[in-house]
């Protein structure tokens, strides 16, 4: 089977109109998770725990980088440019981001730490933020008006601080009511189906050379929306490309896990062979686990039901990803059950991940799951379902069809590379202008032109 | 027994009417200030300061840890919310107790009811809240604990509950989980049976569960609304051509006159130049900035009308300009002058400082003490810096004389920017970055807090421990030619008991000004010439320090004298709000979402800045759910146009004139079209021809690159429920305006220097503002904003402005969405948690 793939990438050249108009304003805000300092014990005064805290990495690592800032930001305000106009947005695109993280970095050494903790893991969401007006509680309504911070005689609610939540449980669920609140409140316009922004996640990991970046940005997939689509192979005719549906009872529709999503995972490490890659996954809108956000239902592989390289991969699940879908034309080569298939099934090719070098642009690997869909006029109680399976030869010829699509746009990705050099990569990757380039560039590198039914 | 002595107590006290003793509230809004910042203090940093809650949460995520430790404390926390209804306060109290610190424990309780009672106690006294609910606040007031009563009361609860701890076994300084049992036990023998306790709690179940009440579940502030007082608001001065130009040249003169005796200019004089320069006091008035040298001297003239040519002198006829009354209001002084001034220089300043130096050159008793922001100078630093040298040296040389200068202590507040600033830039990266090259020619050039810390306030007092005589001066004013000048301000004056309160919430302001001013590092040398003058080189110095502050310490803290008895003079109730030195009230914003809340029919906004969400979401609510009609009026930021360059231009005859199609500007703007979608107005305001031709008259007089006067809108006010957009025309009836709305609202007005922009909300910067509640302060104030809305205003949609370059290479081609970008790339950051894995 060879395919002449269209990502379904190009949803994502909706994101980014969308992402700075669907949510409501200032409804963003920042967390940060950081690791407990080696050394805190619960006998301590506060006083004690704040001098700790300052003797930790993690302080280190924020005495340093505001160093750097300073020191590079006085500079930058003392410029012509700056003392001419006072542009901030010319500011913040001069600003040396990737200098610092490489002068942080590179005084991640052994010895420069031998007094405090070995690692330093420091995270930074990007999250919505429930409105204030969600946050109404109804025995004191206008509570949500006033910060919380400053100690109220009444609060019994269950915003700030809940020492019996951990960090995850508290972004899970703020997250959770802010997706509900979108769809509630039509910021997430259903009527469009429109991708939408759910968070960003900055993960910094300070461990000597071994130091990692990652940035994950996980957004809500458009719903039932497809695009025309021709593509005929010798086992198949792909006509579209469908995006997944939303569950219509309406209960099920305002379960967080009921909504496709994408995650969008940039990692660096200095030292890889690969320092710099880019992995893109499709499932149900997951949580936070550990120290990263997961899409939950993801398809798991279990070598026990492989059969000559087919893996059967679950009798049940039904992913929420994007996929290519059509009809069957030729024998799969399972002899009686052809005809069967044929006459009865349509078959889904599940995106459900994509990982590629972004110093090269090479696609390193693609996870394609496929799926047999009943056709509707064979729809029964007693429909049989069948396993949805995924077989490493189609995952390859996938790399393959991408690769080679790739090739002509290879000068293209200069520019993202001169842009990380410097800029770095956190600031690159918060460039809409440098996303928009980046998916533009991988829907042309992967598709042709489409019609389609937004 | 003492169950039944607590309850006897109790009925003995509340047959004395406790809540109507207007003299005796006065002294106790001073006591709780006191106990706040003296007994307090420490645990209310704990509970709102972010690097200490940072700690208290690292804690508890530890603790945690053990899931056993987990259940331990909710079922401990499932005992303390029946009497504790502040979540953040048992966590306190918790912690405290699981690891050995009963007395901090006792104290974060005793805090909790001081705070729930100041709660109750301003909520009787609201007029908004009287105005909303009047059943419910009598039922509220009946009862009700003055003060001083429960303060008592609260001191034996905390006894009572660190001593049950002790006995439980809470002695040593570790943690211990089964202390949980402690703090249950402790509950059950001090908190559960207390009368006050409970009233308290059952006060705030009526308040909050069943009125609706509209203010803040925490007191805004622990001076509350005081009563008795006269109030009269100043928002007016010379602003005829002469009088701009005047001020131009007059400034234009001190930043270019040379110094007599010395090859330098008055500019560049240091504070040791200034003392050579004067051998006597006398010398300061008489040989300085003399008006043979061409400057204007207020001094030597009785009369202040004399001055009609200048911003210092009348109006028109008798009525004195805003500064001609605060310079009238010095001379009139008997004992003492405060002043806590952002900005003070240039000749207006030098006017004022000059006053000053007269009044305790003529009377060796009399005192003047004076603290100023000296770090955020922007473009102004010459005509600032200037001034304070000027007085600097008078200060440090002529210490028989009891006039005082010095910076504040800033480096107390919390950061204006992100509160994640202060956990990311410790006081030790501060000092490591001020050193550093480039940041230091940065400051040295334009002048600001790395941190975003400042000393917003402009306060004025005089007298301020008299019974009766002291003036309170709080607004928007600074005391400078440049954002000063002819800026558009308000002041409001206070008489009467509110006088002494207002001063009162200075007192750890000068405190903290004068142990930095002893510092060897800073090389200060006022106090110390001070203190080894008065006395002597042996004299300890923090002591020393509060006996100089007598003059201005109104409860008498180092004399232990009786407290003044403060007597009503009028019938206006003052609501005062600050942003305070140690952070413990961070009140502007509250107050005023408080008054938007609370308004009924209509809001009126004029200030500099308008670009605070939660304020903003006030609004909306007021406009949305309390149909209240609202105006907004605001400073034009780039009203004037400019070359490529960044050049004013100016037109054919010579003008720079205001173009209204620039409309309000970002940071202004952002919030402009959403609220036009609800259907509140906003204007910028737009200065009168006259004014903005007599500014580029002396742009161009004096060649200055940009003008040096700049008729802003500087204003920081807000009015509820005034004089009616209907009624507006009333307010050239010799009977003055109508309050058509006055019988089912509380009219209000607001002065003070709180701007309405996230930074000064988020509680940064030092600030003063007042609440006057007050017929005649607030006709005042609308009817100047009515005459500015329709006669010097532009209506904006928010959306006049060209769409910067690099907008479009963000791939942002609307002006909707470039300013929904901008708001959460600002606003997002303030929208900060923190959290541990």
């Amino acid at each position: 089977m060879r395919y002449h793939m269209i990502f379904p990438f190009l949803f994502v050249t909706f994101w980014f109109s969308s992402v700075y108009g669907s949510y409501p304003i200032s409804e963003y805000e920042l967390m940060v998770v950081e690791a407990l300092p080696e050394g805190l014990n619960l006998s301590m005064s506060l006083k004690d725990i704040e001098e700790t805290k300052l003797k930790s990495r993690v302080q280190q690592n924020k005495n340093l980088a505001s160093q750097l800032i300073a020191d590079r930001l006085s500079a930058l305000l003392s410029g012509e440019s700056f003392q001419n106009g006072y542009n901030l947005l010319e500011l913040a695109q001069a600003f040396p981001f990737q200098d610092i993280l490489t002068e942080l970095i590179a005084a991640q050494t052994e010895e420069s730490f031998q007094h405090v903790d070995k690692e330093s893991q420091f995270l930074a969401f990007i999250l919505p933020k429930v409105p204030t007006a969600k946050t109404q509680d109804a025995v004191l309504p206008f509570k949500r008006f006033y910060s919380l911070q400053k100690a109220p005689v009444v609060d019994n609610s269950q915003w700030g601080f809940r020492p019996e939540q951990s960090y995850s449980e508290l972004i899970n669920e703020r997250v959770l009511q802010a997706i509900q609140f979108s769809y509630e409140n039509n910021y997430v316009q259903l009527n469009r189906n429109e991708p939408f922004f759910v968070g960003l996640l900055v993960q910094i990991n300070f461990a000597g050379p071994e130091s990692t970046i990652n940035v994950q940005l996980l957004g809500g997939l458009p719903t039932d929306t497809e695009f025309d689509f021709d593509q005929k192979e010798k086992e198949a005719h792909f006509k579209k490309i469908r995006m997944p549906r939303r569950p219509k009872l309406k209960w099920l529709s305002q379960q967080y896990s009921s909504h496709p999503g994408v995650i969008i995972t940039a990692s660096y490490q200095q030292s890889a062979s690969q320092p710099l890659t880019l992995n893109i996954k499709f499932g149900s809108l997951g949580l936070v686990k550990g120290e990263n956000w997961d899409l939950t239902r993801s398809p798991f592989e279990n070598p026990l039901l492989e059969i000559d390289g087919i893996t059967i991969n679950s009798y049940m699940a039904r992913y929420n990803t994007p996929h290519l879908w059509g009809e069957i034309l030729a024998p799969l080569g399972i002899g009686a059950l052809d005809w069967w298939l044929a006459r009865e099934y349509n078959i889904k090719m599940n995106i459900h991940e994509v990982s590629l070098d972004l110093a090269t642009l090479k696609i390193s690997d693609i996870r394609v799951l496929t799926e047999f869909e009943r056709k509707p006029e064979f729809l029964s109680w007693s429909v049989l379902r069948l396993p949805t399976i995924e077989q490493q030869a189609v995952n390859d010829q996938f790399v393959a069809a991408a690769n080679k699509q790739l090739e002509p746009y290879q000068k293209q990705v200069e520019n993202i590379k001169t842009s990380l050099e410097t800029q770095g990569l956190v600031y690159t990757l918060l460039k809409p202008e440098v996303q928009k380039q980046f998916l533009t560039l991988l829907n042309q590198a992967l598709g042709t032109e489409v019609g389609g039914t937004p | 027994m003492k169950k039944l002595f607590l309850t006897l107590l109790t009925v003995v006290h509340f047959s004395a009417d406790a809540a109507s003793s207007t003299q005796h509230h006065y002294n106790d809004i001073l006591l709780r200030q006191e106990d706040l910042h003296r007994s307090y203090r420490s645990i209310y940093e704990r509970l709102t300061d972010i690097n200490n809650f940072e700690s208290l949460t690292s804690w508890y995520r530890l603790f945690t840890k053990d899931k056993s430790n987990t259940r331990y404390y909710q079922a401990t926390n499932t005992i303390m919310q029946s009497k504790i209804l502040g979540k953040s306060y048992r966590q306190l109290l918790y912690y405290y107790a699981l690891t050995g610190q009963r007395q901090q424990a006792a104290q974060t309780l005793g805090l909790y009811l001081i705070s729930a009672h100041t709660l109750i106690d301003n909520t009787i006294l609201d007029p908004q809240a009287q105005a909303w609910n009047p059943n419910a606040i009598a039922d509220l007031s009946k009862k009700h604990w003055p003060y001083a009563l429960a303060r008592k009361q609260i001191k034996g609860i905390e006894q009572c509950f660190a001593l049950s701890l002790q006995r439980s076994g809470v002695t040593t300084r570790s943690f211990d989980i089964k202390r949980s049992f402690a703090v249950v036990q402790a509950f059950k023998d001090c908190v559960n049976p207390d009368p006050l306790v409970n009233q308290l709690n059952e006060k705030l179940q009526t308040l909050f569960m069943e009125h609706k009440y509209h203010g803040a579940p925490f007191p805004v502030s622990f001076s509350g609304f005081v009563g008795g007082n006269k109030v009269t608001l100043h928002n007016l001065l010379p602003d005829k051509p002469r009088a701009i130009l005047d001020l131009g040249d007059q400034l234009h003169l001190m930043l270019s006159a040379q110094a007599p005796g010395l090859e330098k200019k008055y500019k560049d004089l240091t504070i040791e130049d200034f003392k050579l320069l004067m051998d006597t006091p006398e010398a300061a008035l008489t040989e300085l900035f003399t008006t043979a040298e061409g400057f204007r001297n207020t001094h030597e003239s009785k009369n202040m009308s004399h001055f009609s040519d200048s911003v210092l002198g009348p109006i028109g006829g008798d009525i004195l300009g805003t500064y001609a009354t605060m310079l009238q209001a010095i001379r009139e002084a008997e004992e003492s002058v405060f002043v806590d001034i952002f900005w003070m220089g240039g000749s207006i300043g030098m006017n004022l400082a000059k006053e000053l130096f007269k009044k305790v050159i003529e009377d060796p008793d009399f005192t003047v003490i004076v603290i100023t922001d000296n770090e955020n100078k922007f473009q102004y630093g010459h005509q600032l810096d200037m001034v304070y040298r000027y007085m600097r040296a008078f200060a440090e040389k002529f210490s028989n004389k009891n006039f005082y200068i010095t910076p504040t202590q800033i480096n107390l507040k919390r950061t204006a920017l992100p509160e994640f600033a202060d956990l990311l830039i410790t006081k030790n990266v501060v000092e490591d970055l001020s050193a550093n090259n480039n940041v230091k020619t940065l400051l040295e050039s334009d002048g600001f807090h790395l941190l975003a810390k400042s000393d917003h306030s402009k306060v004025l007092i005089v007298d301020g421990k008299q019974p009766t005589g002291g003036r309170a001066f709080v607004g928007s004013k600074n005391w400078t030619d440049s954002s000063g000048g002819v800026n558009r301000d308000q002041v409001a004056e206070v008489q009467g008991p509110a006088t002494a309160i207002i001063l009162d919430s200075f007192y750890y302001d000068v405190y903290e000004a004068f142990v930095l001013d002893t510092d060897p590092l800073l090389g200060g040398e006022m106090v110390k010439n001070h203190i080894s003058r008065k006395f002597g080189d042996d004299a300890p110095t923090i002591a020393s320090i509060k006996k100089l502050l007598t003059p201005i310490d109104v409860l008498n803290r180092t004399t232990g004298a009786v407290l003044i008895d403060y007597e009503p003079i009028g019938d206006s109730v003052i609501a005062m709000a600050q942003n305070n030195i140690y952070g413990t009230e961070m009140s502007a914003i509250e107050q005023n979402i408080q008054l938007i809340l609370g308004a009924k029919h209509q809001i009126l906004i004029d200030d500099q800045f308008l670009y605070d969400p939660q304020i903003i979401d006030a609004l909306k609510f007021a406009k949305e759910q309390n149909k209240v009609d609202i105006y907004v009026l605001v400073e034009s930021l780039l009203g004037y146009p400019k070359d490529e360059s960044g050049s004013y231009l100016f037109d054919a005859s010579g003008v720079l004139r205001y173009q209204p199609e620039m409309g309000v500007q970002v940071p202004n703007n952002l919030f402009v079209p959403e609220l036009a979608s609800l259907g509140i107005p906003t204007k910028a305001y737009h200065r009168p021809d006259h004014v903005v031709a007599a500014i580029s008259e002396d742009q161009r007089r004096h060649q200055q690159s940009h003008p040096l006067l700049g008729a802003t809108f500087h204003l920081k006010s807000l009015s509820v429920d005034g004089v009616m957009r209907a009624d507006s025309d009333t307010c050239n009836d010799i009977t003055g305006a109508i309050f058509s709305e006055k019988d089912n609202s509380a009219p209000a007005a607001v002065s003070g220097s709180a701007n309405k922009d996230i930074m000064t909300m988020s509680g940064g910067f030092r600030e003063s503002q007042i609440t006057t509640y007050d017929f005649s302060s607030v006709a005042d104030h609308d009817c100047l904003f009515w005459q500015r809305w329709d006669h010097h205003s532009m209506a904006s949609t928010g959306l006049e402005f060209e769409l910067p370059k690099q907008a479009d290479q963000m791939g942002i081609t609307d002006k909707q969405t470039f300013l929904n970008t901008i708001r959460q790339i600002v606003f997002s950051t303030y929208n900060f948690t923190k959290e541990h894995f």
